[in-house]
Formats: structure tokens, C-alpha cells, sequence
């Protein structure tokens, strides 16, 4: 394996690393340190968004996996007595798992390595002999200017994805109605 | 040039009623707990008389030049009405139930229109986002109502295995479509059907890696086998309306969006998925059929005769031609009209005696001939009989199965519906043979006994004069392969 860039050298370290806490999360018999071990290998997630120049995604991984999910977990194991139910999770099934594991990562595997990936955004910037493809997205917008990947998802957000985008509040406010409902006690009813 | 928001005007009339539903419930709370489920009725109807004008409407949606989200057309129409047409229904039957048995009836209501709504979406979308967060409209909404039933330990399960395995199928679903999306460049499904036809030799493998995603996540959503394992404790543990609906709305829907996704953006690649649908088609009405067999609660035999029905459907989409389009439509429709029939008398059954176990309808007959009647109506209906509306749907889905080279599939479809013959036949003799465990006849409520009535009516004016539907299911299914 040779080494072409500093973005190779940080890729590696971050995918190394979160490869083993993503062991971790499995392996651990603890499930606050499982817990840990996935904040862990979500906040490396966002460093590999971030060298594929897809800041804004990273960020969001951030704040909602990094932040938000994560602490819903603690809360999760916090609130309830999981954590008394210790030993090991897995089952009798445990070799078809393996099986069925090691066939979708073999499969997996042969389909990225040999496909031919679309570039649907023009990049620049990409250094030609890196394995790893470091680009900085540009992408136009309609009157030719250049934008940022922020500012490309924004401007899709609110032009050719508004309609979706309106949907997901709905979304959203069903989420909110039907947890409010089936969390709150019943007014006669003492909780 | 801005996108013609006209388009959506039965959308908007949905959402808007769903506000209002909502408002006056809180604002009234004198109210009897069976009026928002009226008014919600209402709502839907409005939805879908807004919905019969845009017939003979061919026009996309534009978002921005050139990238056309969504579509009306006569399949919009067509698919928009039915599922008006059900939620109508599915209202109308719960107004008693709710009154009876649930608390919270505006929102009950609401998540009803809300859930049309979202289903509505899945039809006319022609973007993969948009068709996405459509469906995840409806499945937010039947996460809710599923587990509506709160003080009850079964919605409760039901709710739960509902939305872990509903999230677990989004994921799968939306993994596919990110690996289509990789190899194809765009997420029209325009874009993804021309990329499709000019593609090159090595896409081969992610596109067999993203059809086997796509078809597991929304396999999920009709309940096929294998996907199907939580179908039987959400049909047994949700409200019993809300069964109706799943086995209704959450179909035609996400059928809808199967067809129109995999005819319009995944025709060109047809060879690589034909395979996969038409097996899993085999195995879920073999399966279905043959697990219904052995079941002793209406619900669960209800459940696993619609995977038996799902199993029918896949032989359309595997199929993919224009005469597989008209008669899934067709079928749905039949499909729809039959099993809100069943759901009505069961929801009338339920409310009165509290029981849902096939032992318990013994000597109906007897007690109540008109229920009775209804339900073996259905029953033949669902089974395939002549002069029934199954019968003519069936025999269409069958006819264009074969038409499309799946002799074999359509061979196991006949197969599979013969053995259903036997369990709708021992809910017959249930009702007609065996003595009545209670005594005493009881009346069917007025409005419920009309809703019955119009439901098994259309049963047989379908099976007997299928012409005008059958017509109308053509002319909508034509839109999808004008190109």
C-alpha cells in the first residue's frame, strides 16, 4: 500500500479507528461502554464526510448522531433496567450471523471495487493517481455561479426538493402528535 | 418559471381537514367521540371529489425545468380516488369503534387523513426523495395508529415490532436506492430509465445489489415473504379499523409506488429484476395461503390472506407490461371494496360481542342472517368465485401473468387461490353449520348496515359488470407506458 497524501494518511487513522470501536459496540459486554464505542465510531463517520468534502453532512452527523442520538441512547439505558440484563446478547443463531455477515460484506465489497461509479458532480481538484479520492465539490447553480456543498444543498432544499421538504414536516408533526400521545398518562390516571 | 401548484389541490384539502379535525376537537370538548371521525369522512370525500376533476390531466410537477417530482395523471387519478374511496370507509367504520374503545378521536381522525395523504404522495411520485419521504409519511402514521389501542398490551406489541421492522425496511430501502442513485447519477425516475438504457457492462452488480435492497425495503412495506413476519401481530394488535386500513391503504399505496417505480425508472433493466419479483410472488402466496390454513383468529387469517393477495399483486409488477398495470389496478380496487366489506361486518361483530376468534362467529346465520350473508359475500369474493368481484380481478391478473411469460407464476397463483377456497369455507360453515354459542339475535346499527350494503353491492356490480372499472384501470395504467 502506498501513501500519496495527507488525506490518505488521515483516512486510514479514521477508518482503522472506527472499524475497532464499531468492534467495540458489538463485542462489549457493558452497554454504556457499547454506547460509547458507537458515539465513537459516529463522530469518525462525520471526519470521513468532511475528507469527502461533504461538510455539511458532517456537521449534521454531528449534531444529531454525535449529540443527539447519542445522548437518547444514555437516556434509553438510563431510564430503563437494561443494563441489568447483562451477558452475552447473541442467540443460537449467532453462525448464521456470521454466515449471512461475511456474505453481504463479501458482496458489498466486490460491488464497490468494481463498479464504475457516476460522478454527478462535476469535481475538481482530484488528485488523479490518489486511491482515495479527495475532491472538493463544487457544484453551479443555474445562473452558472459556483457554490459550495453547503449552499448546493440549501438551494435544492428550498427549489427543486420544497415540496418534499414540506412533507417531512408533516412528517414530523405526526411523529410528534403520536409520541406525545402514546407517552402521555392518561388524565385519570395516575403515572 | 414556478412548478404548477395547482396540481396538489386534494393534498392541500387533506392537510387542511386534518388541522380542522384536530381544532374542533379541542375546541369542542363537549363532543361525542364518533363526530371528528364523521367530519374526518367528509374531509376524504371532499379529497377525493377534488380528486375526479383532474381526469384526463397528463402534467408533471416541475420543481425547477426539467426535473419533474411528481406526476399527474390518469394513474394519480385513478390511485388518488381508491384511496379517498377507502378512507371514507375505513371513517365511517371506525366512528363506533372509536367511541367505544379509544380515546383521542380528533387525532385519531386526523393521522386517518393524514395517512391518505402521505399515500396519495407515493403515487404521484416520479423522484426517488419524494416518493421516499412519502412513504414515510404513511408508515409515521400507521406507527401511531397501530399502537393507537395504548391501555391494550397487544397494540402495544404491535406497534412497537410495527415500527422497529418498518425503520429496519427504510434503511434497506434507502441503502438501494443510494446505490441506484450512485450508478445512475440522478434520482428522477426519467433520468434513472435513460441512464438504465444506455448503461454500461460493469453496473451489472450494484444494480442486482440495489433491486434486491429496494425490493426487500418495499417488501417490507406490502408484507411479502419473507418480510412479512410481523404482518400477523400488527393486524391482530391494532385497532380493528386500522387493520382494515393496513390491509387497504398501506397496499394499494405502496403497490402503486412498486409499479410505477419499477415500470417507469427500472423498466430498462427489467431482465435483472423480473427474477427476483416473480420468486418472491411464489413464495408469498404459497405461504400466505397455506399459513392461513391453521389460523383460529379472523384477524390472523385476515393477515395472511392479504400476504396471500400480495403474492397475486407481485405477479403484475413482475410482469411490467400495460396489461399487468390495468389489472393490478383492477384488482386493488376489487381487492379494497371486498376487504373493507369483511373489516365492516367484523368491526360491527367486535363492537358488540368483543371478539375476534373464528370460533365465536359460530351460527351468525342465525343470530345475524344479513352479517352473515355480507361476509360469505366477501369471502367468495376474496377466494374467487364467479360472479364475485375476485373472480373477474384475479382472473385478469392471472391472464396477464401468462401474457408476460410467467406461465409457471401464474400455474402457482391458481394453485395458491384453490387452497384459500378451503379456510374462507371453514369461516363459512363457522357461520352457517355450527350452533350458535350465544343465543339471542342482535341488529346491525343503521349506518354500519347501509356501509355494508353499498360495500357488497359494489362486490358484485364489480364481479358482474366489471366494463366501466376495467375500463378506467386500462386508460390509467396506459399513462405509465406512453413513452
Amino acid at each position: 500500500m502506498q501513501i500519496h497524501s495527507t488525506e490518505q494518511v488521515v483516512f486510514y487513522l479514521l477508518a482503522v479507528v472506527a472499524v475497532a470501536a464499531a468492534l467495540g459496540v458489538v463485542f462489549a459486554q457493558d452497554i454504556i461502554h457499547s454506547a460509547l464505542f458507537l458515539v465513537v465510531t459516529l463522530i469518525l463517520t462525520a471526519g470521513v464526510y468532511v475528507l469527502l468534502s461533504a461538510e455539511f453532512l458532517s456537521l449534521v452527523q454531528v449534531l444529531v448522531y454525535g449529540g443527539g442520538v447519542s445522548i437518547l441512547v444514555m437516556f434509553a439505558v438510563m431510564i430503563t433496567r437494561v443494563r441489568d440484563a447483562r451477558g452475552p446478547l447473541d442467540g443460537a443463531q449467532k453462525p448464521i450471523a456470521i454466515v449471512a455477515g461475511l456474505a453481504i460484506v463479501t458482496v458489498l465489497v466486490l460491488m464497490i471495487s468494481r463498479t464504475e461509479w457516476q460522478q454527478a458532480i462535476p469535481a475538481v481538484n482530484r488528485p488523479d493517481e490518489s486511491p482515495v479520492r479527495v475532491q472538493r465539490v463544487i457544484t453551479q447553480t443555474d445562473k452558472g455561479q459556483l457554490m459550495s456543498d453547503t449552499d448546493a444543498i440549501g438551494h435544492d432544499l428550498f427549489t427543486t426538493f420544497a415540496v418534499p421538504f414540506e412533507v417531512a414536516s408533516l412528517v414530523l408533526l405526526v411523529a410528534l402528535v403520536g409520541a406525545i400521545y402514546l407517552a402521555r398518562g392518561e388524565e385519570d390516571e395516575v403515572t | 418559471m414556478n412548478p404548477d401548484y395547482s396540481l396538489l389541490i386534494p393534498e392541500y384539502i387533506l392537510a387542511v381537514w386534518a388541522a380542522l379535525v384536530v381544532a374542533v376537537d379541542v375546541m369542542m370538548p363537549k363532543l361525542r367521540r364518533d363526530v371528528p371521525a364523521y367530519l374526518a369522512a367528509l374531509g376524504a370525500l371532499a379529497a377525493g371529489i377534488a380528486s375526479v376533476l383532474y381526469i384526463d390531466v397528463n402534467k408533471g410537477f416541475e420543481a425547477i425545468p426539467g426535473v419533474t417530482i411528481m406526476h399527474v395523471d390518469d394513474y394519480t387519478t385513478y390511485m388518488r380516488v381508491l384511496l379517498c374511496g377507502i378512507a371514507v370507509f375505513i371513517l365511517l367504520m371506525s366512528a363506533q369503534f372509536v367511541r367505544m374503545r379509544l380515546s383521542h378521536a380528533g387525532e385519531y381522525s386526523a393521522i386517518v387523513l393524514v395517512a391518505t395523504l402521505g399515500g396519495m404522495l407515493m403515487v404521484e411520485g416520479t423522484e426517488l426523495i419524494t416518493s421516499w419521504i412519502a412513504l414515510e409519511l404513511l408508515s409515521f402514521c400507521f406507527y401511531t395508529l397501530v399502537s393507537f389501542a395504548r391501555r391494550e398490551l397487544r397494540s402495544n406489541e404491535a406497534g412497537l415490532k410495527y415500527m422497529l421492522l418498518g425503520a429496519f425496511s427504510t434503511a434497506l430501502f434507502l441503502y438501494g436506492l443510494s446505490l441506484i442513485y450512485g450508478v445512475t447519477g440522478t434520482t428522477t425516475y426519467d433520468g434513472i430509465a435513460a441512464a438504465l438504457s444506455n448503461r454500461g457492462e460493469d453496473l451489472t452488480l450494484a444494480l442486482v445489489v440495489g433491486f434486491v435492497f429496494i425490493i426487500a425495503g418495499l417488501g417490507f412495506k406490502v408484507a411479502a415473504v419473507p418480510f412479512h413476519m410481523y404482518t400477523p401481530d400488527a393486524y391482530q394488535g391494532a385497532p380493528l379499523p386500522i387493520t382494515a386500513m393496513l390491509s387497504t391503504t398501506s397496499k394499494a399505496a405502496a403497490f402503486a409506488l412498486f409499479f410505477r417505480l419499477f415500470t417507469t425508472a427500472f423498466l430498462p433493466a427489467h431482465e435483472e429484476w423480473k427474477w427476483m419479483i416473480a420468486l418472491i410472488a411464489a413464495v408469498t402466496m404459497m405461504w400466505g395461503n397455506l399459513v392461513a390454513l391453521q389460523q383460529t383468529n379472523l384477524r390472523r387469517l385476515f393477515a395472511y390472506s392479504s400476504i396471500g393477495q400480495v403474492g397475486f399483486m407481485l405477479i403484475a409488477v413482475a410482469a411490467a407490461t400495460q396489461d399487468a398495470g390495468s389489472s393490478l389496478l383492477f384488482h386493488m380496487a376489487g381487492y379494497a371494496v371486498t376487504n373493507l366489506a369483511a373489516f365492516t361486518i367484523i368491526v360491527v361483530f367486535f363492537n358488540r360481542e368483543g371478539s375476534d376468534e373464528i370460533a365465536d362467529l359460530a351460527g351468525l346465520a342465525e343470530r345475524q342472517p344479513f352479517l352473515a350473508l355480507a361476509m360469505v359475500t366477501a369471502l367468495f369474493s376474496l377466494a374467487g368465485m364467479p360472479l364475485f368481484a375476485g373472480f373477474f380481478t384475479k382472473f385478469m391478473l392471472f391472464v396477464s401473468g401468462w401474457d408476460a411469460g410467467l406461465e409457471w407464476l401464474s400455474g402457482v397463483a391458481v394453485v395458491a387461490s384453490l387452497i384459500s377456497l378451503y379456510y374462507y369455507l371453514m369461516v363459512i360453515r363457522q357461520m352457517y353449520v355450527i350452533a350458535p354459542r350465544v343465543p339471542g339475535r342482535f341488529r346491525t346499527p343503521a349506518l354500519l348496515w347501509g356501509v355494508i350494503a353499498v360495500l357488497v353491492v359494489g362486490v358484485f356490480f364489480l364481479g358482474i359488470w366489471p366494463a366501466p372499472l376495467l375500463d378506467a384501470a386500462d386508460t390509467a395504467a396506459a399513462f405509465l407506458f406512453r413513452a
